[in-house]
């Protein structure tokens, strides 16, 4: 399995202030935790995670920590649990590290790849939808895979894979329920026709709603 | 039009718009969405009016996600009625809606005429709004 290396800096301060300071220095904040250790507050480079995660595992990627300032962390091995992103400009907020014991099961969510275009897209104009782009599996950190291949080619409206279908590599597992769905091929939809809509109401209409209006106002202040 | 089917409270307080929107501003259904840049509230018939926009340009295909739902209730006073008096009865349905919201999701159809959907849709909002898709996400 891939593994990329990235370098930190133990930080001493926390807060929303200090938080926002190291923003405005270019960095932002980070927490390593695990199982078997105290969480240490770190502040890193947003560039240099981008980086560290632009594999073809994505966030899946094992990181190697690399600390200036502190031997302790050097080289542990971590992966990326949490990553906060603003919502508007995709700019990183704050990185949330776990530490990985290499011989302990862990769950991680695998992006799912589709290979070829199915015939019921191509040939019945159906619609192709993904429910789930991700799966959940259960692995120890070496085995993880980059990302499950499906071949969706053979696929006409109405049929649909499920987890069972999926076949995996040995010592990797499914979390998921095995009977969800994680695609199906969908009919066209028929195209809607245009509404006349009456935006106008007529005046006996309108005369009606204001004693039914009177009333209703009546009815709350009673129930007050 | 969207509205919920039963409430608890028939009416409630204005309440306040600050902040970035911090739940469903990623993409969970579609390929494509159209995202809220500025902010405002929109309210169920706007909520329509769009999503009938973005059906009538796809005409064919694509499935279509409406992301928000309108559960707040406005309140307003018939006309030519002095102040006081109680808070006015229920008028429309609105959903306040923050930077960075999903509004709609797309799915099935090709790039350019999921911009062009969400193009006329936005016609139709009260606040900018801007188009984004998945290897958008993945880039940034």
């Amino acid at each position: 399995m891939e593994q990329s290396e990235l370098k930190v800096l133990l930080r001493t301060v926390k807060g929303k202030g200090p938080a926002r300071k190291l923003r405005q220095e270019g960095l932002i904040p980070a927490v390593l935790y695990g199982p078997k250790a105290d969480p240490v507050l770190l502040s890193l480079r947003p560039e240099e995670l981008r980086g560290a995660l632009s594999t073809a595992a994505g966030e899946n990627v094992l990181i190697s920590l690399k600390a200036e300032n502190n031997r302790e962390i050097s080289n542990k091995v971590v992966m990326l649990k949490d990553l906060q992103v603003d919502p508007l400009t995709r700019r990183y907020i704050h990185a949330d590290l776990y530490e990985v014991v290499m011989d302990e099961e862990i769950e991680v969510d695998v992006p799912i790849h589709l290979q070829g275009e199915s015939i019921g897209v191509q040939e019945d104009k159906g619609i192709l939808q993904q429910v789930h782009r991700e799966l959940r599996v259960k692995c120890l950190p070496k085995d993880i895979p980059e990302g499950i291949s499906i071949d969706v080619s053979e696929l006409r409206i109405g049929d649909s894979i499920h987890v069972r279908d999926v076949r995996l590599e040995e010592g990797v597992t499914f979390v998921d329920d095995q009977d969800s769905t994680i695609l199906t091929v969908l009919a066209p939809a028929i195209e809607e026709k245009p509404e006349i809509v009456v935006e106008e109401k007529p005046e006996e209409a309108e005369a009606e709603e204001k004693p039914a209006a009177a009333e209703e106002e009546k009815s709350a202040k009673k129930e007050e | 039009m969207l509205q919920p089917g039963k409430v608890k409270y028939r009416k409630q307080q204005k309440g306040r718009m600050r902040g970035k929107a911090s739940r469903g501003h990623t993409l969970n259904f579609g390929d494509y969405g159209l995202q809220a840049v500025g902010r405002g509230r929109m309210t169920s018939r706007q909520i329509e009016a769009a999503r009938i926009a973005i059906t009538r340009s796809v005409k064919r295909g694509g499935k279509v996600w409406i992301r928000i739902f309108p559960d707040k209730p406005i309140t307003k006073k018939p006309a030519e009625t002095r102040m006081g008096k109680g808070k006015g009865a229920p008028e429309e349905w609105i959903v306040v809606v923050r930077p960075g919201r999903i509004l709609y999701e797309m799915e099935g159809v090709s790039k350019e005429i999921a911009q062009k959907a969400f193009r006329l849709a936005s016609y139709k909002l009260p606040f900018p709004t801007k188009f984004i898709s998945r290897e958008m996400e993945y880039e940034s």
